[in-house]
């Protein structure tokens, strides 16, 4: 049980290291202690810090801060997602998006990019708004595709949520051909980028973020034993058809919310729920946090690389798929005889 | 006794076929029920009824009240199940999946206390898995893997426990120790036991009583003795079998013979002079051949007797320990004249079925075949004079050994 503890505390402390180090460094680099007196100075620790630039300031609280601590919601959301959907479908190849939640959202995304623009509904960009309606409105659509009486079995619905990516993959294609003049911002989107995300983005998430892992974690036990198949966690006393549903129901939500602001970010939600499992075992209780603190600071990381490797912002969907594979593949060398 | 399960026309159907046919029967508490039948019968669907794991009309009752009534957790406390041994997508260790027994009394958030600690390491201890509790389950042999999975349903410390073929992809050892120790669990703490079998010979063996089944409705539910019976296993496996007696367990034992049909009938009728187990593999072998038999004269309890009569063998048949009676000589006497052929195995002879070689010392116009055998005279070598005297003949040939011997016909 302390190793347990320990292990999550020690995911956190890192966690707020790396945070840190990520705010320092940029286009401008500001000091490590300089980055703690300016949030001290916010928070109202410390008086007023006069030898610190107002710019500065503004870019740490303004810009950088909300956009790590968006990274990592972000992050942790499609690592917790990954968790739940591998568990859920008994399957390590399954990530967020396996029941179309990214075409769903890259589609939404479409729509607005191409018919709406820029328009703003309710206070919230339209293209955040139709991606996460397009999001779990695909799930929900598989979902009543796969389900059979009051069932819902793995293989029918891992295979609608594949036919049903394709096809919204196609109609995708359609629109760009059509809409040529849209397709460089399609593109950008579908590689996903937390670039230019301020507080409000922040706050649209973290409630999302927080709840869906209170429910994963609630639920932590149901999920472990319902890796044993639905029937036998049945006769353990789960009620596997309604936990499957919960999940269910929680990931999509907190998927199309992560996806809503930072468009489809690849790689997080597969590979870390398995290198997590790989020092932390398969329990879903220790799981879930370490691999949301793991998700977390890996896309922190990667996007702190994708705004300063280059003067010109690199997609952060690309950097995390250029060091998740080969990261993954080492592990998978190394550790696969004990893990598979 | 105790009513555990009350089962009342119990049916389930996949479009509109019945998979399980309207089956009512009661299990009591304490007994060992073994269900067996052959594959596609139904078993598996009964007891995925009878754990309310499928939609099912009629009704169940468990200790009392409707199965459908009960909640999942509840219903786990009082049914253990233990399915055939399965691999998992990610790599638990031993004791987290012994430990997840303990589900059904735990609160969602709530964590195990000493007391179900001691549960989980007492069901290791009796499975004998304690000592790899640490290790991964899916490195694990089918046997050990089997035996992490009944850990669990023990850890769930149920009244009654489900398994499902539960034996069927281990050794004879691994059967033996699994069966062993859910028989103990059945004897000593009283836990009872639902079983499906396809060991016949295990159900037979361990079961209070035996569930068949056959085209989903059920057949027989009785005791072994009244089961285990040649017409009722032959008409539901649809094949030959012998079913005998296995004296050093006491209890009946099936041997299955062949499913293929046997040859058409030839038309010729051999008669065959055994005993004492010398003629059951030259018996059954010729019947599958197509041959007509018959066989004498052996004594009442001889085991060539049991395969004649249950492959309803025509025999002369005299009471054991006591001399052959003139009646019995002259009926055998009978039949080897309506044979065609006349054929001797390696039987020993003493002085009272001397009279069988006797019998046929002077026939001459049939072929008689002599299986080769040692040490068979014990008359002070009267038959081994009268069998040399026979070898001589024309209408006498001698096999060396079963292979020569079936190459006579």
């Amino acid at each position: 049980m302390r190793n347990k503890k320990t292990i999550i505390a020690l995911s956190f402390i890192s966690m707020l290291g790396f945070a840190v180090i990520n705010l320092s460094i940029g286009a401008v680099k500001v000091d490590f202690m300089d980055i703690i007196r300016i949030i001290m100075e916010r928070l109202g620790a410390i008086p007023f810090q006069n030898d610190i630039s107002q710019s500065t300031k503004y870019i740490i609280l303004d810009v950088r801060l909300p956009r790590i601590i968006a990274s990592y919601f972000v992050g942790g959301t499609l690592a917790i997602s990954g968790v739940a959907y591998q568990g859920l479908l008994k399957n390590p190849m399954a990530d967020p998006y396996i029941l179309g939640i990214s075409s769903g959202a890259a589609f939404g995304a479409t729509i607005s990019i191409v018919f709406f623009g820029g328009i703003k509904i309710l206070g919230i960009a339209s293209i955040n708004l139709t991606a996460f309606i397009g999001a779990v409105l695909v799930v929900f659509i598989v979902y009543n595709i796969a389900k059979i009486g009051n069932d819902v079995p793995i293989t029918t619905l891992l295979l609608s949520g594949i036919a049903m990516s394709q096809f919204l993959a196609a109609l995708m294609a359609v629109m760009m051909l059509l809409f040529g003049e849209s397709l460089h911002i399609i593109i950008h989107w579908t590689m996903g980028s937390l670039s230019g995300k301020g507080w409000d983005k922040v706050i649209s998430l973290i409630p999302y973020s927080l709840a869906g892992l209170a429910v994963l974690l609630y639920l932590s036990r149901d999920m472990d034993l319902m890796l044993l198949g639905d029937e036998n966690a049945n006769n353990l006393g789960v009620n596997s058809e309604r936990v499957k549903k919960t999940i269910l129901f929680t990931t999509s939500i907190i998927t199309g919310a992560a996806v809503a602001i930072s468009g489809i970010i690849g790689f997080v939600g597969l590979i870390v729920p398995h290198a997590v499992r790989i020092f932390t075992g398969p329990r879903h209780k220790i799981l879930l946090p370490v691999s949301f603190n793991a998700g977390g600071i890996l896309l922190m990381f990667c996007d702190t690389l994708a705004r300063s490797i280059i003067t010109q912002e690199i997609p952060v969907g690309i950097v995390t798929a250029i060091l998740g594979g080969p990261f993954f593949i080492f592990l998978l060398y190394k550790k696969k005889r004990e893990v598979f | 006794m105790d009513k555990l399960i009350e089962v009342k026309d119990l049916s389930f159907k996949i479009n509109d076929k019945n998979i399980v046919d309207n089956l009512s029967f009661t299990i009591n508490k304490g007994e060992f029920i073994s269900i067996i039948g052959p594959n596609g019968a139904g078993k598996t669907s009964l007891m995925r009824c009878l754990s309310n794991n499928l939609k099912f009309d009629g009704e169940v009752r468990l200790k009392g009240k409707s199965i459908k009534d009960y909640g999942m957790k509840e219903k786990a406390r009082i049914i253990g199940v233990v399915p055939q041994e399965y691999s998992l997508p990610f790599n638990f260790k031993v004791h987290d999946i012994v430990k997840m027994g303990r589900n059904p009394y735990l609160k969602k958030n709530q964590s195990i206390d000493k007391a179900d600690s001691n549960i989980i390491i007492k069901a290791m201890q009796q499975t004998n898995t304690y000592e790899y509790k640490d290790r991964f389950y899916n490195s694990l042999s089918g046997g050990e893997k089997q035996r992490v999975i009944t850990a669990r349903a023990l850890t769930q410390e149920p009244e009654i426990l489900y398994l499902d073929e539960f034996t069927s992809n281990l050794d004879i050892h691994n059967q033996l120790e699994i069966i062993e120790l859910i028989y103990e669990m059945n004897r000593l703490k009283g836990i009872t036991v639902l079983s499906i079998m396809h060991d016949l010979n295990m159900a037979s063996r361990f079961s209070d009583r035996i569930l068949l089944m056959i085209d989903g409705k059920m057949e027989i539910f009785d005791t072994p003795e009244n089961v285990m019976k040649e017409e009722i296993l032959s008409k539901a496996y649809k094949m030959e079998m012998i079913i005998r007696e296995n004296k050093v367990l006491n209890c009946s034992e099936i041997v299955p013979l062949r499913v293929k049909n046997k040859e058409p009938r030839k038309n010729q009728r051999i008669h065959v002079v055994s005993g004492g187990g010398t003629g059951e593999y030259i018996i059954e072998k010729l019947y599958a051949m197509g041959y007509d038999l018959s066989c004498g004269i052996l004594a009442d309890g001889d085991s060539d007797l049991a395969i004649c009569r249950s492959l309803d063998i025509d025999c002369v048949i005299e009471s054991p320990f006591s001399d052959f009676t003139a009646d019995t000589i002259r009926e055998n006497e009978t039949r080897i004249k309506e044979a065609d052929i006349i054929l001797m195995t390696d039987v020993p002879f003493g002085h009272n079925n001397l009279v069988n070689l006797k019998s046929i010392e002077r026939i001459n116009d049939k072929k008689i075949i002599i299986l080769h055998g040692v040490n068979r005279d014990h008359v002070r070598g009267e038959a081994d004079r009268i069998i040399a005297e026979m070898k001589k003949k024309d209408n006498v040939f001698e096999a060396m050994n079963l292979g020569e011997l079936f190459k006579c016909f």
